[in-house]
């Protein structure tokens, strides 16, 4: 690989990153019952594809099996791309839009902008950055949440993506843990607290548009 | 002669544009398509929330301009690759 290939090929895989945030316009199409059923199909049907693919690219059975941009390590296991890709899908389907919605952000932009600051700036640096990154987008949405849920909440969630991105497993990617390790912390405190009756989550953040009459 | 010409030309163009690899192909992907999903939550927050006097769609708008920002920021060195690329 020629050193231009090599800089395109990093920039493609941040590019590619910052690329998946577009998963939130699930939330934006009409709330139709019909729209609503489509949308989960697509995205159990798009992860399911691109598992098929991967498997069939793990064992060779593609004739141009490798794929640009894909690190050397991921040769033999799943692509980062497709544990992001799950990540994702469990977020939008079994989580409230005020938990998945800063998570997807946080592991869109947070994970690429801490990759490139470790390097420039340090693993210390990387990570207060990435933490701040992380709070800001938590702290939005949490904005309308009862006290004290709306300090303690986007805390919990920017702690949880920065340990996500920190712990390394050679099986399972740092995209899906980004993603998940907040969300699960903030889903045990929002089944803690509907236990207990208490008031948790904000208002949600994302309207979906109204249905034109021609669809309903 | 000149039609032969303009075929061949046409031809190189056409093989040319098979001859992309994947990544080259899904450039236009990755730049515009995060920018036509923001300009869907502005407009959803402008149409349906400001125009109203609704400030409950500032979560639209919000998520509308970090799409945008954040994608801008990562395909602009992105773009510079491809092009430094492409003149190799």
């Amino acid at each position: 690989m020629i050193p231009e290939e090599k800089t395109f090929a990093h920039w493609y895989r941040r590019a590619i990153h910052a690329f998946s945030a577009i998963f939130l316009v699930y939330y934006i199409f009409p709330d139709v019952y019909w729209i609503t059923v489509t949308k989960k199909c697509v995205v159990v049907l798009t992860v399911a594809v691109f598992a098929v693919f991967e498997v069939m690219r793990i064992r060779k059975l593609i004739k141009n099996h490798k794929i640009f941009g894909l690190r050397e390590y991921e040769e033999n296991r799943f692509g980062s791309y497709l544990y992001f890709g799950i990540g994702a899908a469990i977020l939008l389907l079994f989580f409230p839009q005020q938990i998945a919605i800063p998570s997807i952000l946080g592991a869109a932009f947070v994970d690429p902008a801490i990759g490139e600051l470790r390097s420039k700036t340090g693993k210390m640096t990387a990570y207060t950055v990435g933490f701040t990154l992380s709070l800001f987008f938590f702290s939005f949405t949490w904005l309308t949440a009862p006290f004290p849920f709306s300090f303690i909440a986007p805390v919990i969630g920017a702690f949880g993506a920065v340990v996500g991105e920190i712990k390394k497993f050679r099986w399972v990617d740092d995209d899906l843990l980004i993603q998940l390790i907040p969300a699960v912390l903030l889903g045990i405190l929002y089944l803690l607290t509907g236990l207990l009756s208490v008031a948790f989550l904000p208002s949600e953040i994302i309207h979906p548009l109204p249905p034109p009459p021609w669809l309903v | 002669m000149v039609g032969v010409n303009m075929m061949r030309k046409n031809s190189f163009k056409l093989y040319g544009l098979f001859s992309l690899r994947q990544e080259i192909l899904l450039t236009p992907v990755i730049v515009f398509t995060p920018l036509i999903v923001s300009l869907l939550f502005f407009y959803n927050a402008i149409y349906n929330g400001f125009l109203c006097g609704n400030m409950m769609y500032l979560g639209e708008f919000f998520v509308g301009a970090t799409v945008m920002f954040g994608n801008l920021v990562f395909t602009i060195p992105f773009l510079k690759a491809f092009f430094k690329l492409r003149k190799k």
